[in-house]
């Protein structure tokens, strides 16, 4: 009934958009087909297929799916529904399972009379987030080797730790004054100081770099031409040592150092009467020809020196002024340790030679010196103090002549002054001095009155004698008469003689054969004799020397390498290797062949 | 500039007496250094200290930057070459030796790190 809802039913009312169809076209009949196209799927998509290559429709399902529900429903005889059916079967056989309990009370049908569902909601509060973010603890990246090195390193300095504990802990315990701790604070420039090491090292490194070739040659070269020389053979240059302070000296004593072979000791001073001043002494080292390691600069000129064979750091250095010193290398100072004078002050007489000798019992070092006050001294060093010991008197007829202290007209017929000593190699006591007459004498320290044996010589003054390095009663000499002579001991007469046609500077042996010896005369030649090769001439003679007027003054044999180093009136000394014909070691025989 | 501090529990300060020895060897090093710059063939000698920082130099500035960063490097190398190898031991020197163009040498000492460069 028209309840006045505000719809007008009954009326009917055009809109105005409706479409206006005549009567015929009213009463035309439309025919509408259902068929099961859905007007909603599109027509046209298309898919390009990449096989073909071209675009194709694809055809779309026109199936409208209105409602879907997904079932629960398993077919029965499947293998999940029998699954299922035995999970049931079990469950109802459990006692606490729904079923059984219903089947207790008898089966309750639930029909929606009686079987209602209720629910309710409960309200849900709504999540909140609370959230805390604290600072970050600092972190640094740390990275570090750990090499073997490092491990040590650790370790050592762990065990520096504990000891510094210990020791601390001891001197609390001792230390009982416990005054104020003082803190001193010096300030040190920056210094190279300690550089001092390094900076010797790296100038051998350089210098060797420069004279490469010399070095090795020195070490490596062996003369291949000596196989076609027949005996002879040659000496080929070395280093050259020269020092500039040196200029006017001439070299008056060369020694080499026996425990740094590559050591070696250059006295300077003048051989000529008039021009005496100042001396020096130079220790050079074959690893640095350009500057000598040790420079001392004496105020008188050197005459003789010596090395300590064991006291390896000892020289001993006799002057021409009559003195002697002992320098000690380790001791920083260019002064002597100690420094002794002659007794008889009034004339200068420079002591020709100095020895060591071993130590005495109570291991004080002692030494004698030759001079040309005619005696030969032993000197004692006593804590920092020579003392000497006269221990022979060299006199014309042979022993020991009363000699009033003040006449000195007597002092000088009786009596030569000696030029040259030299302790024998085995037996300590012996020794044999040279004279400026020419005569040999061997004498022994025990025996201070007498001479042993006495040489008539040489016909003027003796100005080295030595000893067989090998042979115990071989020895050598050579004079100012321009001769070398060879002695055995047992005999008065030179069992050879060597007449070098010009003045002979200095001999000496070779420490590695008992027949070779060499000797230097001021046409700066030097002679190379092998007596086992040669008896009468000389297998080497080398013109060694740049400048003729040049005279060689010494030279000596290398303990240890082949090598001479021959000393010169220009305060140059050259160095030398020996070829290997020159230094053939002779066949050990039973006894020697004179 | 090195600072040293001497603490002392005695009643007596003492300051160290090598001041004179130092000045005397001082003299020496200076010397030798002097005499190995004066030969013809060393090119130019550097002095650094440990930290790589250097001290002395007869090369110009940049070149010295230039050896001294690299040659500090190497010698760490080194030196770690020769400790591993054997802990108590320690590097002393390196020499190298360049031989294209100019024939360089390099010789390094390492206490101090010193280094001279020369011309073969």
């Amino acid at each position: 009934m028209d309840k006045g809802d505000g719809l007008d039913r009954g009326k009917k009312s055009k809109p105005s958009d409706q479409l206006k169809l005549t009567e015929a076209e009213l009463k035309e009949n439309i025919t509408k087909v259902l068929n099961t196209h859905n007007p909603h799927a599109p027509q046209n998509i298309v898919r390009f297929n990449y096989k073909e290559g071209v675009y194709q429709r694809v055809s779309v399902d026109h199936t409208a799916i209105l409602f879907e529900m997904e079932s629960n429903i398993v077919y029965q005889d499947s293998e999940e529904g029998r699954r299922l059916m035995l999970k049931q079967a079990e469950e109802e056989d459990r006692p606490d399972s729904v079923a059984s309990k219903a089947d207790k009370k008898g089966v309750k049908l639930g029909n929606f009379f009686h079987f209602t569902d209720r629910a309710t909601q409960t309200l849900n509060n709504p999540p909140r987030q609370i959230n805390c973010q604290t600072a970050p603890p600092p972190r640094s990246i740390f990275s570090a080797t750990a090499n073997q090195w490092q491990i040590y390193d650790a370790y050592c300095e762990e065990l520096q730790k504990q000891e510094k504990q210990k020791a601390t802990l001891l001197k609390k315990e001792t230390d009982k004054s416990k005054k104020g701790v003082l803190v001193t604070e010096t300030q040190v420039l920056f210094s190279i100081s300690p550089l001092a090491k390094e900076t010797k090292i790296l100038e051998r490194m350089v210098h060797q770099n420069t004279f490469d070739e010399i070095a090795q040659d020195f070490k490596y070269f062996e003369d291949p031409s000596d196989k076609f020389r027949g005996q002879e053979g040659t000496l080929l240059p070395l280093w050259t040592f020269q020092h500039e302070e040196t200029r006017g000296l001439s070299v008056t004593a060369l020694c080499w150092n026996s425990k740094y072979q590559d050591l070696f000791a250059v006295g300077m001073g003048s051989y000529d009467f008039c021009k005496q001043g100042r001396g020096m002494i130079v220790f050079y080292s074959l690893k640095n020809s350009s500057f000598p390691e040790y420079v001392f600069p004496t105020t008188s000129g050197v005459q003789c020196l010596d090395i300590h064979p064991q006291h390896f750091y000892l020289t001993v250095v006799g002057f021409y002024d009559g003195c002697v010193a002992v320098y000690n290398l380790k001791k920083k100072s260019l002064e002597p340790v100690c420094k002794g004078t002659p007794k008889t002050s009034l004339l200068t007489n420079p002591v020709w030679q100095v020895r060591w000798q071993n130590d005495d019992i109570d291991n004080n070092h002692n030494f004698f010196s030759v001079s040309a006050d005619s005696r030969v001294v032993s000197w004692t060093l006593i804590k920092h103090e020579l003392i000497s010991t006269e221990t022979i008197r060299l006199s014309v007829n042979g022993g020991l002549s009363n000699v009033p202290d003040d006449e000195q007209l007597q002092y000088f017929s009786s009596t030569a002054g000696g030029t040259s000593l030299d302790f024998h190699k085995q037996t300590d006591h012996l020794f044999l001095v040279g004279t400026e007459q020419g005569k040999i004498h061997k004498c022994s320290i025990h025996y201070s009155s007498k001479f042993l044996k006495t040489y008539n010589a040489h016909n003027s003054a003796v100005y080295t004698v030595k000893w067989n390095h090998f042979h115990p009663r071989v020895f050598i000499s050579c004079s100012a008469d321009w001769t070398v002579k060879i002695w055995d001991d047992t005999i008065k007469v030179p069992v050879f003689t060597f007449d070098l046609m010009s003045a002979i500077g200095d001999v000496a042996w070779a420490p590695y054969s008992s027949t070779i010896f060499a000797a230097v005369t001021i046409d700066g030649i030097v002679r190379v004799f092998d007596l086992s090769i040669n008896k009468y001439e000389a297998i080497c003679q080398q013109l060694v020397v740049a400048k003729k007027k040049t005279k060689l003054t010494h030279i000596e044999f290398n303990p240890v390498h082949p090598v001479i180093i021959v000393g010169d009136d220009q305060g140059l000394v050259s160095s030398f290797k020996l070829s290997p014909n020159l230094r053939k070691t002779p066949k050990v025989r039973k006894q020697m062949e004179i | 500039m090195v600072r040293i501090k001497l603490f002392n529990r005695s009643h007596v300060g003492f300051i160290s007496v090598k001041k004179n020895v130092t000045f005397v060897q001082q003299a020496e090093v200076e010397d030798t250094l002097k005499r190995i710059e004066a030969r013809e063939d060393v090119v130019g000698i550097i002095i650094v200290n440990l930290d790589g920082v250097y001290l002395r130099s007869t090369l110009d500035d940049a070149l010295t930057a230039q050896y001294t960063k690299h040659l500090d490097r190497l010698t760490v190398m080194a030196r770690s070459v020769v400790r591993n190898i054997d802990p108590e031991d320690d590097l002393t020197s390196l020499r190298l030796r360049i031989e294209k163009n100019d024939k360089h040498e390099i010789m390094v000492e390492v206490q101090y790190v010193f280094i001279i460069v020369r011309c073969v």
